[in-house]
């Protein structure tokens, strides 16, 4: 699986949670992918570049879990189209002649142990001990093709349970003679102003599904309110949103996410927060960020994930914080971060992946941090990077990729590395800084060597780039020497993908 | 904006100049099994196909002149060889569209 992943064209469909879950199906190698029934990640041509359109043909649906195969139609006569229901906006994909197929094309064939989940009219179909060649059609003709997951082995009940959760959010509802949606807007019916909340405590779910409908919400009472979770889960309607109280709230989890078209998110009381993962996901009108009391709060994955539209970023407590995976993934406008306290992070997988405005990163505490992979991926602006503690770190895979100007990497980085280095750790992690000075890869291979750390059984690459030529590069003492000690100890540098 | 389905219909002995056509007029990289011998009904093959609105316009005109014109450019908009005239023409000739189809089925 290859750890540094680009969201979709339009966006995740999915929560990153949850993708990532799907995701690490994969995790031990398996074959297969998941194919989802989401306009983000369905193009209108073969090659992917016209993005697919809604009563329009989809010739290429991307493989969203592990980014290959792809599932492909070049014959437009066979292309299906994308369709969404009319009641609950589902979106699928309607084959509508014998000869309609998306096909997927596998490096081998999968075997006779295959597990092939979809979604039906009536639920998620999960069928085992398939066989599969090396072609698969994910959508044949005159059926409710929805999403499609194949892997090539048993999965545990736990598995079965999370790919039902996942992919049942597709199983489209029958319309009814009377289209209630507007009148019911998720769990919740619109009458909010006539019945009492105040002793309410759980809104998991109450706008979610139809939220679109909702163009604006009412300063109800929701004093009580501990679990927010998901509450106006894609409402991509709101514009504003009021203060209400939510003093009592500890599970923020996705509870704006991909309000899309909140321009201004007030100040509410976060205080008693812990879960604010994927809380503002997608809320990518927000230029700003109120400074919320968050000094509780643990988890912060993708909290801020896709917040594209964000220009700065509040000095939050984050002192509680263990998980900042994904937080602010592909915040691409913001062009400083403040230093907020990050002592107790664990992980930092993709926490500013995609970050392409930052031209300057702060001397953030991340001693405590195993995973940085990814961590500052396409960070395309920054010029340097500062002497962070990254002592406590398993695995740098990608971390720096493609930060295409950055020209100096600090010395000593890794001189004090306590860390148990796992396969691929350093594969990637420096492919595409092809700005990097000479000094900054002697820093860098020198450092290593200092850290006396040896190379994991396998994925022992360590991926270097820079602006000296190769030839530079190998004529240069610093760095062979440095390269030579390195290699005795199992690792394997490369430089611009040649083994040095 | 594409079109629902347009049911075409070609006798069976064109079938591979009908997917050659296909290969010319697809706006994407396929085309050329735009026609299958597992879809035919009587002494045709028969395909059913999405159209940008501006091509379906063309197709069922069936004017000979707009269809040498507008393969051609298709042709030399994708780096392919044209089709000689008379097998256009006897494509075009041949060629059922939308109503006409169905009433092959008919008894």
């Amino acid at each position: 699986m290859h750890p540094i992943r680009r969201p979709p064209r339009r966006g995740f469909g999915e929560q990153p949670a949850t993708l990532a879950a799907i995701q690490n199906l994969f995790a031990r190698g398996e074959q297969g992918g998941y194919w989802p029934a989401d306009p983000a990640y369905a193009y209108e041509d073969s090659a992917g570049t016209i993005p697919a359109s809604r009563d329009g043909v989809v010739g290429l649906l991307t493989n969203a879990v592990t980014g290959y195969p792809n599932a492909i139609q070049a014959t437009t006569a066979n292309k299906p189209y994308l369709r969404r229901t009319p009641a609950t906006g589902k979106t699928w994909y309607d084959s509508n002649t014998a000869t309609g197929a998306l096909n997927v094309t596998f490096a081998s064939a999968l075997g006779s142990s295959c597990t092939i989940a979809t979604v039906t009219p009536e639920g998620v179909s999960i069928l085992e001990n398939k066989t599969v060649g090396t072609t698969y059609n994910i959508c044949p003709p005159y059926g409710y093709n929805s999403d499609v997951l194949i892997i090539n082995r048993a999965l545990t009940p736990a598995e079965k349970a999370l790919v039902t959760r996942v992919m049942q959010r597709d199983i489209p509802a029958y319309g009814s003679l009377v289209n209630a949606i507007p009148q019911m807007r998720g769990y919740s019916a619109n009458n909010e102003m006539q019945i009492d909340w105040s002793t309410k405590t759980s809104f998991i779910d109450y706008w979610r599904y139809g939220g679109n409908y909702l163009s604006s919400f009412p300063l109800i009472n929701t004093a009580a309110g501990t679990d927010f979770s998901f509450a106006w889960y894609g409402c991509s309607g709101l514009t504003s949103f009021p203060l209400i109280n939510t003093a009592a709230g500890t599970n923020f989890s996705a509870a704006w996410y991909e309000c899309s078209s909140l321009t201004s998110f007030p100040l509410i009381n976060t205080a008693a927060g812990t879960n604010f993962s994927v809380a503002w996901a997608y809320c990518s009108g927000l230029t700003s960020f109120p400074l919320i009391n968050t000094a509780a709060g643990t988890s912060f994955y993708g909290a801020w994930y896709g917040c594209s539209g964000l220009t700065s970023f509040p000095l939050i407590n984050t002192a509680a914080g263990t998980d900042f995976s994904y937080a602010w993934y592909n915040c691409s406008s913001l062009t400083s971060f403040p230093l907020i306290n990050t002592e107790a992070g664990t992980s930092f997988y993709q926490a500013w992946n995609g970050c392409s405005g930052l031209t300057s990163f702060p001397l953030i505490n991340t001693a405590a941090g195993t995973s940085f992979d990814a961590a500052w991926s396409t960070c395309s602006n920054l010029t340097s990077f500062p002497l962070i503690n990254t002592a406590a770190g398993t695995s740098f895979y990608g971390a720096w990729y493609n930060c295409s100007s950055l020209t100096s990497f600090p010395a000593n980085f890794f001189d004090s590395w306590t860390g148990v280095p796992i396969a691929n750790c350093f594969s990637l992690t420096w492919d595409s800084c092809i700005k990097l000075t000479l000094a900054s890869v002697q820093n860098i291979v020198v450092s290593l060597v200092v850290s006396g750390k040896s190379a994991p059984a396998t994925g022992t690459d360590i991926s270097l780039d820079g602006a000296p030529t190769l030839v530079a590069i190998q004529a240069d003492t610093t760095v062979m020497t440095a390269v030579a000690t390195l290699k005795s100890r199992n690792w394997t540098p490369k430089y611009k993908g040649t083994a040095l | 904006m594409w079109t629902e389905r347009l049911p075409l219909a070609i006798p069976i002995a064109l079938i591979d100049a009908a997917n050659q056509l296909g290969a010319i007029i697809d706006p994407d990289t396929g085309g050329d099994q735009t026609f299958s011998l597992d879809q035919t009904i009587a002494d045709y093959v028969v395909a059913y196909v999405p159209f940008t609105e501006q091509m379906r316009a063309v197709v069922i005109g069936r004017n000979a002149a707009h269809w040498q014109a507008a393969i051609n450019q298709r042709a030399a908009e994708k780096g392919m060889e044209p089709l000689p005239m008379e097998t256009i023409e006897a494509l075009r000739a041949a060629l059922l569209c939308g109503d006409e189809v169905a009433a092959l089925s008919e008894p």
